[in-house]
């Protein structure tokens, strides 16, 4: 019966192992910090959009007083007379 | 220069990224840049490095991960299969000769799809064969290559699965052989003329047994794996394996141990195809935990709407495996829908949601809790530089067993969805709940499954569950980099304790002795041992370690972030299943249940928690990839079976689940629920996603899409209103008197459940499909439009009303106002009195007018004046008994919705019956009503309407008059007292010969009437506006220093000083200008100067006149012209008496007349008491009030009723048969008398005759200096050029 195991040459392959862990370390950091990298823009996205969001809201209310305002200078502006007297 | 990169990225956290958007949808987006270890064939390319001999192994591996994708690509491809016969066309007779196009047009479509048919045959059939010569490999009695390993028993098992699938949907999808035909007819037409047909034909012969035969694959592949020689010794591995996870239970997520499940039934009717081989597989595994499996789980989730009953299938197989039918005990297991319905009720009482409910919310809170503060001693201990190592991997531990309890609940509660699920798919409801409109409609099958199987508190469960999966999921994917090398460093430091501590201890004591196991275990040692994380040891330690030379005390580890590869664990895996199993497949009994073991129990206990351990560290690793399978919800839109069933193209969104869960947090209006609104969007997400990527169907996607589309647009519409109905009803319950609602006995129902929107509001980000979609705007935008239109409907209302409305008009924009303020605070929107006035049509700087207005005037000018009578004692206008003269056309009332009042019919009631009060007169209320709502900028237009109208009529009743006038007989002196009462009547009469025109009559006297009720409009006007400007005062004259003299005067405080307010800013202004620290002092000037400013102009203010007087200046100027005509200067000098035809004249026979006709008729208020008003006050005008006082006919009646009753007392008791008309008549006279002297009083103080130089007034409003008259108002007092 074959049994299982015997890692053909044992001491190389531990050789092998422990220089694999430290290759590792660092590409899981690298890795890691490409992930925050992107973590931190996405979050940025959206925050960014939210913050646009609010600001725009502000925009619009201004727009809209500011069209009342033009509609009223408007009226105004077309009968000159009543303000000259 | 360089940075190092962990300095860079700690340096992005001080961007502030604080966003006040709560965290109402699920997670949305994902950043895996790691293959999944636990599906990808590529991490399995690096096993070779070990040197375990495991290359066949390896290679057989990727070969059957490779099968099942492209296995998967099958199922989808069938599941998605939709039938194309439906769609053909049928060709009308007029184009029976292009039938043979139409057959080769058909047989080009249908060849498309067949020959994807056609590929799943030809796959299944390698499949199966690959499979049956893997499984076959490790059947020999000695087997050559190292394995089968742990993982490699997974693959085996997840391609049986996929074959068992695809033969399940091969059975179940009907429209397959039905297009099969078809394109069979269609290719006999077509091929006749063709050559060489026949090879096609045996294929297309092939295939149609292939689609016709059921489990057709299953067969197959029976036949494939004991064709050569018996594979009993991998599937008797295979069921222990499966049966002993099962009931561990423990290192599966759902997704695993649906596949177990499916797979199991399958695998017991292939092992117990012989009895030998029965009877050795029962050995292994008793028969009772087989059954035990199938009876705990007797519905098994396998499509998202089509679900596998073990029971079922066992009982279907063994028509086609006869040796399978001895096995009784398995077959007599009932399908789900032969339950008794005790055992029915026991399973239902599982499988709903709703009887866990409870218990999910608490696991749910407190796993929440605990996460997030294990979650924030990690953030700690990351900003601390020097934590105490023991305490950092405690932190970490902590965290990793944070992680691993999640990954269970996620999995646990996504399994309760998928089985309720198949729950619901198995017993379709039996009766829906009748609907009163149409009992007759036949329901489909799909919505007796979902649309009425699910009640409101299970909709409400689900709800729940899915937001509790969704949140907990986005918990844990937003912290995905910041756990992610905690997780590591823990998993790191579990294997290298095992294989450095638990192992080496091993190695020196209890396996000392058997070289076989030792010697695998320094291999486990070799290949994941990572000693140079040992870098405290001194190197003369790590040498001796290294050789496995014993040493006492336990090792400590420095944390390496780093974890195992998926090639180790599996190498791992494999080398302890090596152990356990003595590398015999044969090896009777379970996998680490095995007593017989040469193992001790400790060790053996220790090998089996690590190995488990090592299968769960897989899913770990795969982090974001495990929380995206774990929280996907998407299968609960697909309804690919239900569509084909029902043949219909799709169902209607009312019977799509995600859209009940939505309709049903709308509806039922739950507080609590109301912030996860938008997770059953989510559920849109994924479905979207599976569609795309997984099901790879673009049609699926489009229908996806165009079902969020609509929804997504209902929902929000629903919303606005929810939220509009919200706080109308929030503001109108406010305005209701506290004190009278706490003394109601039912006042609880005028109280409002509150609600929370907030978090909604605050929603600037909605995730649908890739789109982000900014529910705040959207939100606000409809609330704009909805504002607007609620005015919009008011003054609609108010138009088809009449003028009393106009308090329930104030009470209704009060209560809008309100609510729009009440809004306001949480979301932006336009502020009311910009929509006010827009709605008004009111924002023009130059017209004065406005919509309002226009239609006060209007309804005044139309309705009230001609029909109202006054009341002089209770000082309302009532509305005329008589049939109106001009009915007016109104516009018909607007249809009412009950948010456009007040929110909820209750509310609606209280204050329907609040504005009733005030809905039949107009009075003091009303006036006020109207002065708020035109308010100071389109009252003076209204006044001046109004005075255009008292000269108007003026004008009109010119012309009338001298009619009258002319009427009269040449001469009629004082009456005679010889006739007594009655002969004056009758004296009257003949003198008085109007008879013929009485319509003249009416009409002067209705133009009187007008008049009179104009001006008494005015006195109210006047009342109201004293009260506002006393308001107003008061509220001022504190700041402008004002106090009140000894008589009535206002004085100001200090003489000649500045104001308070203009002294405080210009104090606080010159303090500034000296401080140093202030930075803007010029601010503090600007404030200064506006304060005297506003002092200017509210000073301005204070003296406004009455307007009563006003008007009665207008008349009197009015009046002027016809001074002559009415008021003839006598020839003679003395006072005209017989031949006067003045206006006193006129009036006095019209006062006279129109009281016989009262007395006779019974119809007293035709008129009211403005005719008194608007007569007396010309005739004041006209400065007769003297001669009116004297020679009223009615006053001179009355003086001689007076003498008569004094000398002649029986005059009244014979005169009994007229006597009581008279007498009534004589006391209307009186009453006649009284409200005239009470006029002519109140004109006296308002505005006293004097001879005096005064102002007369243009028609055009303008003052008019220095005209003489004689006798006429002193109006001097009242215009408002005083002072100037």
């Amino acid at each position: 019966m074959a049994r299982a195991g015997g890692i053909t040459n044992a001491v190389n392959v531990g050789i092998a192992v422990q220089a694999d862990w430290e290759n590792r370390e660092f590409i899981s950091s690298i890795s890691l910090n490409v992930r925050r990298l992107f973590d931190f823009l996405v979050q940025f996205e959206s925050t960014t959009k939210s913050k646009l969001a609010s600001l725009n809201e502000k925009l619009d209310l201004l727009e809209r007083r500011l069209e009342m305002l033009e509609v009223q200078v408007g009226t105004a502006a077309s009968n000159p007379s009543l303000f000259n007297s | 220069m360089s940075v190092p990169v962990e300095e860079a990225i700690a340096a992005l956290s001080t961007f502030s990224l604080e966003d006040d958007q709560a965290e109402v949808q699920g997670p949305g987006v994902w950043i895996s840049t790691e293959r999944g270890a636990t599906n990808s064939p590529i991490e399995y390319t690096d096993v070779s490095a070990y040197r375990l001999s495991l290359s066949e192994d390896t290679k057989a591996l990727t070969q059957l991960n490779a099968l099942i994708q492209e296995g998967k690509d099958m199922t989808s491809v069938l599941y998605t299969y939709r039938s194309c016969v439906k769609a053909l066309p049928q060709l009308p007779d007029s184009m029976k000769h292009s039938q043979a196009d139409l057959y080769l047009e058909t047989y080009q479509v249908l060849d498309l799809e067949m020959s994807r048919l056609r590929e799943i045959q030809r796959w299944q059939v390698s499949a199966s064969a690959k499979l049956a010569a893997d499984m076959q490999r490790f059947s020999r009695p000695e087997r050559r290559i190292n394995g089968p390993t742990v993982t490699h028993l997974w693959s085996m098992l997840k391609l049986f699965d996929v074959l068992v699938q695809l033969d399940h949907l091969k059975n179940a999808k009907a429209s397959i052989p039905n297009d099969f035909s078809w394109y069979k007819r269609t290719f006999t037409q077509v091929s006749a003329q063709w050559q060489d047909t026949d090879t096609v034909r045996e294929e297309l012969d092939d295939l149609q047994i292939f689609l016709s035969t059921r489990w057709a694959i299953l067969l197959h592949l029976h036949v494939e794996m004991f064709r050569v020689n018996n594979v009993e010794d991998i599937l008797q591995v295979l069921i222990v394996f499966a049966v002993e996870s099962l009931e561990l239970d423990f290192a599966l997520l759902f997704p695993e141990r649906h596949i177990l499940l499916r797979v199991l039934p399958v695998l017991t009717v292939l092992a117990t195809s012989s009895e030998k081989d029965s009877e050795s597989l029962f050995k292994r595994v008793k028969l009772n935990r087989l059954i035990n499996i199938f009876k705990n789980d007797p519905v098994i989730p396998a499509f998202p709407d089509l679900h596998l009953s073990p029971a079922a299938i066992l009982k279907e197989l063994s028509i086609y495996f006869p040796k399978f039918s001895a096995q009784t005990r398995l077959l007599t297991l009932p399908a789900t829908h032969e339950l008794p319905t005790r055992e029915a009720q026991d399973y239902q009482r599982h499988y709903l949601i709703i009887n866990h409910i409870a218990a999910i919310r608490a696991e749910h809170d407190d796993f929440a809790i605990r996460f997030a503060s294990s979650k924030n001693q990690l953030l700690l201990l990351k900003s601390m530089d020097d934590a105490d190592i023991e305490w950092a991997q405690e932190v970490k531990g902590s965290m990793y067993d944070m992680v691993v309890e999640g990954f269970q609940l996620l999995s646990r509660w996504t399994s309760r969805i998928w089985e309720q699920c198949a729950w619901k798919f198995s017993r379709p409801c039996k009766d829906p709940f009748p609907t009163e409109s149409d009992t007759s409609t036949l329901y489909s099958d799909y919505e007796k499954v979902v649309r009425y199987n699910y009640g409101p508190d299970e909709r409400k469960a689900l709800v729940e569950l899915v937001s509790y999966i969704k949140s907990i999921g986005s918990l844990m994917q937003l912290c995905d980099t910041l756990v992610s090398d905690a997780l590591w460093e823990t998993i790191h430091a579990e294997v290298q304790d095992f294989v450095q501590n638990t192992l080496a201890s091993m190695l020196r004591t209890t396996f000392r002795k058997k070289k076989d196991i030792s010697r695998i275990l320094s291999d486990m040692r070799t290949l994941s041992a990572d000693w140079m994380a040992n870098t405290s040891r001194p190197e003369s330690e790590l040498q001796t370690s290294q050789h496995g030379v014993e040493e006492n005390k336990e090792n400590f580890f420095y944390p390496r972030p780093v974890a195992p590869t998926a090639a180790q664990v599996h190498c791992l895996q494999f080398l302890i299943y090596e152990i356990v199993s003595g590398g015999n497949l044969r090896k009777p009994g379970g996998l680490f249940g095995n007593t017989s073991s040469e193992i001790p129990i400790n060790e053996l206990k220790q090998l089996e928690t690590f190995f488990y351990k090592l299968s769960f560290f897989l899913h770990i690793l795969d982090y974001s990839e495990t929380i995206a399978t774990l929280t996907d919800l998407g299968f609960l839109w697909f309804r690919e079976f239900y569509l084909e069933s029902s043949r219909v193209i799709q169902f209607p969104i009312e019977c799509s689940l995600p859209w009940m869960l939505v309709d049903y947090i709308i509806e039922y209006q739950n507080a609590g629920l109301l912030e996860s609104a938008l997770m059953p969007f989510d559920i849109y997400n994924d479905s979207s996603q599976q569609a795309l990527v997984i099901l790879k169907q673009r049609f699926l996607y489009d229908e996806i899409e165009a079902e969020v589309d609509h929804c997504f647009d209902i929902f929000v519409s629903k919303l606005c209103e929810t939220i509009f109905t919200h706080y109308k009803s929030w503001a109108a319950s406010e305005l209701l008197d506290a004190s009278f609602l706490f003394a109601l006995d039912n006042g609880q129902k005028f109280s409002l459940q509150s609600m929370r929107f907030t978090a909604l509001l605050k929603t600037t980000r909605v995730k649908l499909l890739g789109r982000t979609i900014n529910l705040r705007s959207l939100i606000a935008e409809r609330m704009n439009k909805s504002f607007r239109d609620n005015i919009e409907f008011l003054f609609d209302r108010f138009e088809s009303q009449d003028l009393c409305a106009i308090v329930e008009l104030e009470r209704q924009l009060n209560i809008l106002q309100l609510s729009q303020e009440l809004l306001s605070k949480d979301i932006r929107i336009d502020s009311f009195s910009l929509m006010l006035n827009e709605m008004q049509e009111n924002i023009s700087l130059i017209s004065y007018s406005s919509r309002l207005a226009s239609q006060i005037w209007a309804e005044m000018q139309n309705d009230f004046l001609p029909n109202f009578v006054l009341c002089n004692t209770t000082q309302r206008f009532v509305r005329s008994l008589k049939a109106p003269l001009s009915s007016v056309q109104k516009p018909s009332v607007p249809t009412t919705k009950a948010n456009f009042l007040c929110g909820t019919e209750d509310l609606n009631s209280a204050h329907q019956s609040f504005a009733q009060l005030h809905s039949g007169f107009f009075g003091i209320p009303h006036m006020f009503s109207i002065v708020r709502l035109i308010g100071s900028k389109s009252l003076p237009w209204l006044l001046r309407a109004l005075l255009d109208h008292i000269s108007n009529k003026v004008n009109s009743l010119e012309s009338m008059i001298a009619a009258l006038q002319d009427a009269l007989p040449k001469s009629n002196g004082l009456l005679p007292f010889d006739g007594g009462v009655a002969g004056c009547l009758r004296l009257i009469k003949e003198q008085l010969n109007w008879g013929s025109k009485t319509e003249l009559r009416t009409e002067v006297l209705r133009g009187i009437k007008e008049i009179g009720s104009v001006l008494y409009l005015m006195g109210l006007l006047d009342i109201v506006l004293r009260q506002v400007d006393t308001v107003h005062f008061m509220q001022t004259a504190p700041w402008l220093g004002l106090v009140p003299g000894a008589d009535g005067q206002i004085l100001q405080s200090q003489e000649g000083g500045d104001s308070p307010i203009v002294t405080l800013f210009k104090s606080a202004a010159a303090a500034s200008v000296s401080a140093p620290g202030l930075s803007n002092s010029a601010l503090f000037s600007t404030i200064s100067k506006q304060a005297e400013a506003a002092d200017l102009l509210y000073k301005a203010n204070l003296n406004s006149g009455s307007v009563l007087e006003y008007a009665l200046a207008v008349t009197s100027a009015a009046l002027d012209k016809y001074c002559s005509k009415w008021s003839a200067a006598p020839k003679t000098g003395f006072i005209d008496i017989t031949t006067s035809k003045d206006f006193y004249r006129i009036f006095s026979g019209l006062q006279i007349e129109n009281l016989q006709e009262q007395v006779q008729s019974t119809n007293h208020e035709v008129l009211g008491d403005s005719v008194a008003w608007g007569g007396c006050t010309i005739i004041y005008l006209l400065g007769q009030q003297l001669h009116f006082e004297l020679f009223d006919f009615s006053c001179q009646i009355l003086n001689v009723a007076e003498a008569e009753s004094a000398s002649i007392i029986h005059a009244q008791k014979n005169a009994s048969s007229q006597g009581g008309g008279l007498a009534i008549l004589l006391e209307a006279m009186k009453k006649a008398r009284r409200l005239n002297s009470h006029v002519f009083s109140m004109l006296k103080a308002r505005c006293p005759l004097e001879d005096k130089q005064a102002c007369a007034i243009k028609q055009s409003g303008a003052p008019l200096h220095r005209i003489k008259f004689e006798n006429t108002v002193s109006a001097f007092e009242t215009l408002p050029q005083k002072g100037a």
